[in-house]
């Protein structure tokens, strides 16, 4: 064939009709693409409002963080209505996993009136992540000005871990408005008294650091009465304050020893604080144990033996699951909180801060 | 506009809707079908995309059939109607970002829609623009109705909601996957077909009595 006749043949009007109606779509589609595009920010902006719930203008601001059981990856105010929208990374899931969520942080009047709406963003490790209900998240409306806690008061999920590093998010987005923005730090003095006005209720205690130095809610760091965390057998004790508050006209000595005991479950950790009540010839007595964290202990919120420490203890004697102390379904959270609370207590009573605590026999 | 040219814009419109109606009928389009019924949300969406990309490539196709040659007829069809198809995913995807996300991988899947590369090669690529224009909103249009009617089935008996709105507790989960809508579907079809049939013989009996009464009347 000819070039002629291949140019006359009905293989070239094919290929021409062919090559021309693709070029006349492709020309089409770019001229439509220069115009509909959707850039990144009208996307950003349609996933923001997607969380907010409705349209709304936002102003990126700089990250901080306040609380080291979670990370602020991304932080808007917004601009309509003063709020916060907060992109939170939640510690202490399953398995060390972690958990990030949108949090919408209502502010009015200088103060966080509440938090609006907690989104799942995405997770790591977190198998249970679906049995999170949306009941969960709405709870989160109800705040009351304290650390929301997945342990404790708030609906069971099913996924008590997961549930516990969305707390994290949270309380972390709420400290991140309240130091950053409404210059509400909370300090460690606080941190550490609200922790004890837990547990102590209405009655005025007071709480001694390092060289009996009262610790107050001002004090933005607080001092132990050890310099640095002690191991113990199978546990490390972090902290130990004194308390003492008036009661029938006595006063009264506690102390609280913070420890973190291993053998959890899946090589995990739990911490605790011990009270310990100082009685007559310095005769001890646990006066309450609470667990603070945790680490891969996916039966944490079984725990329902604690209050059977209460009133217990004589210098020698261990706590252990053969004894009772232990909760069915969560054996080994319940054997890392015996090694937390037994080896707080052995070096309490061997550190010598007690007077005369060496001789606790 | 004669009376001829009327009656054949009838047929057409009829064909489309009702008596060749490609989900019903020709059972076409199937994928999306069962893959967006359980929200009559998605459905409707999905049915109106399908319309408008249905009417513009059997104009388009109609318009050029004089053009393309017979060998490459296919190809051509093909780009024209992905073209289409990407024009209405931008539309989608700027000024109603919400139905592109509900229609997903779907909304690409048009491209390879049997109704609609069907209709180029059956119709549009036969007869005249206005025609092919009707026939596209007329089986665009049968499309949308079958696809939202068991849209709204499978989403009221699956989720115990309308277009969205919650209206009752009681649910049978299983008519909002893919499985119960194909119980829908073929339940659907039954009865379509059923009354179709019904209204055929009804026709087919009125024409024998005419024909019958016509033959006595030439006869007396």
């Amino acid at each position: 064939m000819t070039a002629k006749q291949f140019f006359k043949s009905n293989a070239f009007k094919c290929i021409i009709t062919l090559l021309c109606i693709l070029l006349i779509c492709g020309v089409f589609l770019t001229v439509m693409n220069g115009w509909l595009k959707v850039t990144d920010e009208e996307r950003f902006q349609r996933a923001i409002n997607k969380i907010y719930g409705k349209s709304v203008t936002t102003e990126a601001v700089a990250v901080e963080n306040y609380n080291d059981k979670a990370t602020i990856d991304e932080a808007y105010k917004v601009k309509d209505d003063g709020n916060f929208l907060i992109k939170a990374t939640g510690k202490g899931g399953f398995d060390n996993g972690t958990v990030t969520c949108w949090i919408v942080v209502n502010v009015q009047g200088g103060q966080i009136n509440g938090i609006d709406k907690v989104v799942i963003d995405s997770n790591k490790g977190q198998s249970y992540i679906g049995n999170i209900s949306d009941a969960f998240l709405s709870s989160f409306k109800n705040y009351n000005g304290e650390y929301f806690d997945a342990y404790d008061g708030m609906i069971r999920t099913g996924a008590t871990m997961s549930a516990n590093a969305i707390c994290n998010a949270v309380n972390a987005a709420i400290d991140y408005v309240n130091g950053k923005w409404l210059g509400n730090v909370t300090t460690a003095g606080t941190k550490l008294l609200n922790s004890l006005a837990k547990i102590y209720g209405d009655k005025e205690i007071k709480v001694y650091g390092a060289d009996d130095k009262e610790i107050t809610a001002e004090d933005e760091t607080v001092t132990s009465l050890i310099e640095s965390p002690v191991k113990q057998d199978n546990a490390t004790v972090n902290d130990i304050y004194k308390i003492t508050f008036t009661e029938d006209e006595n006063e009264v000595t506690h102390y609280v020893l913070t420890s973190t005991g291993t053998g959890g479950y899946s090589d995990g950790t739990v911490t605790c604080m011990t009270i310990v009540a100082v009685g007559e010839n310095n005769k001890l007595t646990v006066y309450n144990v609470s667990i603070t964290d945790n680490v891969s202990q996916s039966y944490i919120g079984d725990i329902n033996h604690l209050d059977k420490y209460k009133g217990e203890y004589n210098n020698g004697f261990e706590f252990t699951a053969g004894d009772g102390y232990v909760t069915s379904g969560a054996s080994m959270s319940s054997a890392a909180i015996n090694n937390a609370v037994n080896g707080a207590l052995k070096y309490f009573v061997n550190s010598g801060i007690l007077a005369g605590g060496e001789n606790n026999e | 506009m004669n009376k001829q040219t009327l009656s054949r814009y009838k047929k057409i419109t009829l064909d489309g809707l009702i008596f060749q109606n490609p989900t019903f009928m020709l059972v076409l389009g199937t994928c999306p079908t069962l893959g967006l019924i359980s929200s009559a949300m998605s459905a409707a969406g999905m049915g109106l995309t399908v319309l408008v990309v249905l009417t513009l490539s059997n104009i388009l196709i109609s318009a050029l059939r004089k053009v393309i040659p017979n060998a490459v007829r296919i190809p051509c069809y093909i780009v024209i109607i992905a073209t289409l198809v990407t024009f209405a995913r931008m539309l989608l995807e700027k000024f109603l970002p919400d139905l592109y996300d509900s229609l997903g991988g779907f909304l690409a899947l048009i491209v390879v829609n049997c109704i609609i590369l069907g209709r180029a090669e059956a119709f549009a690529n036969k007869n005249t623009v206005p025609q092919a224009a009707v026939d596209g909103i007329a089986n665009g249009l049968g499309f949308t109705v079958a696809l939202t009617l068991m849209g709204i089935i499978c989403e009221f008996l699956g989720k115990g909601s309308l277009f969205g709105l919650q209206i009752m507790e009681f649910k049978i989960g299983m008519l909002a996957k893919p499985a119960g809508a194909f119980l829908v579907y073929g339940i659907c079809i039954a009865v379509f077909v059923y009354v179709i049939d019904c209204f055929e013989r009804a026709r087919r009996v009125k024409a024998n009595k005419l024909a019958r009464e016509n033959l006595l009347k030439e006869g007396a």
